[in-house]
């Protein structure tokens, strides 16, 4: 893996507007979210390497969720009792789940799992189109791992027997997310299948049939939610979700809470002890490491880590941490120039690992401040 | 070779055009509705105006404009969220009409709180 500067394109930001990647710079005098100055080169083998790691984080995964269920690992994870049914069900069941990503620590040797973002994963639009056209106009010749926008559309393809249409995309109303969401009803729609966006906080409950219904009273029968699954069961229509959840069809599925937890790193430790992909982490605390992380089981964009490096502590804030926290060992992050990338490994439900989107910082803690930046191989 | 070959954008296009030109920020709605808040016909509240107007006196039909809010935009439906006056309406949809409750989804994410659903 090597880090590149270049120059820009003259007009980067019309181009990747056009795109729909309207968020492209930051709040503030940030600077820029999407960050062509740079990008990543990679050989074909390592891209291979990280594709087969995917692969196989995955197969791991869908074993420690059999193994949480099998042990009742519910408390450890702080998952709520009552939404443990619901669980238990959409497992078995398989309804539809669509993707997730997989942010991997590499330093051109150890391939690392940082986390698995398995329900509500964004930088989608980036990975998938953005960077795609970025090497189109820059570097042709070139390969990029990518296929996730044909693999989105084939797993809409498989699904459009499975959803009832129209597929409601529930969403808050940031830029980012009505873009995410916009590129994933394109996706479903090029696959043939009619959708609607939809506000999380317009969807309604008719008390009459039980149902969760749209702006004109109609059942939402198959909704995919941009909006995490222990945010839906705190609020006051949750245990609504959890009694009716045989009315509507939610995309992602319940039982990725247990995907999306950070405590699933813990137990995937304990599972598979020593992997060569893995971090030692545990959830009772750091036990003998020096050098490790302290991540809140369900926090988001890089909110509430503290690293603990030499004797040192970093922290960023946030309003993450009453369920409590996981202790992972601190990652082997390369540093280029001052840059801390993390790769975002995209897999797409049966259709495997799809390709990769690049997050950089100036810390060792990726958040929501991180920038974007290409890749290639060749 | 691990790329996409190639790739066409239909909404998402649509939706970055509108962004970029900025239509779409869309003016306040405007709409005529019922006693139950459901929306009727522009004419009745066209009436309803013109007879305040002219010092009517008597029954007056229960017809007036709600501005801002939610709906499916077409008649029968449901605006929510919707205030009298223009320019206050909050865009929150939450209430109660006709057997159907909103706002019970989207409060933790709202802006203020916890902002994007992704990460």
């Amino acid at each position: 893996m090597q880090r590149h500067t270049t120059t820009p394109r003259a007009d980067w930001k019309a181009k990747v507007e056009k795109v729909g990647l309207v968020f492209h710079t930051l709040d503030g005098d940030s600077g820029n979210y999407w960050d062509e100055s740079a990008y990543y080169e990679f050989t074909s083998a390592e891209v291979d390497r990280l594709e087969a790691a995917t692969c196989k984080l995955q197969d791991m995964c869908l074993a420690a969720g059999q193994f949480i269920i099998d042990n009742n690992r519910w408390s450890d994870l702080k998952i709520p009792v009552e939404a443990v049914a619901s669980i238990k069900k959409t497992w078995n069941d398989e309804p539809p789940a669509l993707y997730g990503r997989f942010d991997l620590a590499y330093d051109g040797n150890q391939i690392k799992l940082l986390e698995y973002n398995a329900d509500t994963p964004t930088a989608l639009l980036e990975a998938a189109v953005v960077q795609w056209y970025w090497l189109q106009d820059c570097f042709p010749k070139a390969d990029q791992w990518n296929s996730i926008h044909e693999k989105l559309i084939a797993k809409w393809k498989d699904l459009k027997d499975y959803v009832s249409e129209p597929v409601s995309f529930g969403y808050v109303e940031t830029v980012e997310d009505e873009f995410t969401i916009g590129y994933l009803r394109d996706t479903a729609e090029q696959a043939g299948i009619k959708t609607q966006a939809l506000r999380m906080l317009d969807i309604g409950f008719d008390i009459n049939t039980f149902t969760f219904v749209d702006l004109k009273n109609q059942p939402v029968k198959t909704l995919f939610k941009l909006y995490p699954w222990e945010w839906i069961l705190k609020e006051k229509f949750g245990a609504r979700a959890l009694d009716f959840m045989d009315k509507t069809q939610w995309i992602e599925p319940i039982w990725k809470m247990m995907f999306s937890n950070k405590g699933l790193l813990a137990i995937l430790w304990e599972m598979y002890p020593d992997h060569e992909l893995l971090l030692p982490a545990h959830l009772d605390g750091p036990r003998q490491m020096k050098d490790y992380v302290r991540k809140p089981l369900l926090g988001r964009e890089g909110a509430n880590v503290q690293v603990f490096r030499g004797g040192e502590k970093e922290q960023s804030y946030g309003p993450y941490g009453e369920e409590g926290f996981v202790f992972q060992a601190l990652a082997p992050i390369p540093c280029f120039d001052g840059n801390y990338p993390v790769l975002g490994s995209w897999m797409i439900a049966d259709q495997g690992a799809a390709g990769m989107g690049i997050r950089e910082s100036a810390t060792i803690i990726t958040n929501n401040r991180s920038r974007f930046v290409p890749h290639l191989f060749r | 070779m691990k790329k996409t070959q190639h790739i066409t954008l239909g909404l998402l296009a649509g939706m970055a055009l509108a962004f970029t030109t900025g239509c779409n920020r869309r003016a306040e709605r405007r709409d005529c509705v019922d006693e139950s808040g459901r929306i009727t016909s522009e004419q009745n509240c066209q009436m309803v105006e013109q007879r305040r107007g002219s010092g009517y006196i008597g029954p007056m039909p229960y017809y007036h404009y709600l501005y801002g809010g939610s709906s499916g935009g077409s008649l029968g439906d449901t605006v929510v969220g919707g205030n009298p006056v223009p320019g206050m309406s909050s865009g929150s949809s939450s209430g109660f009409f006709g057997g159907v409750s909103r706002g019970g989804f989207g409060t933790t994410g709202s802006a203020g709180s916890g902002g994007s659903g992704g990460e």
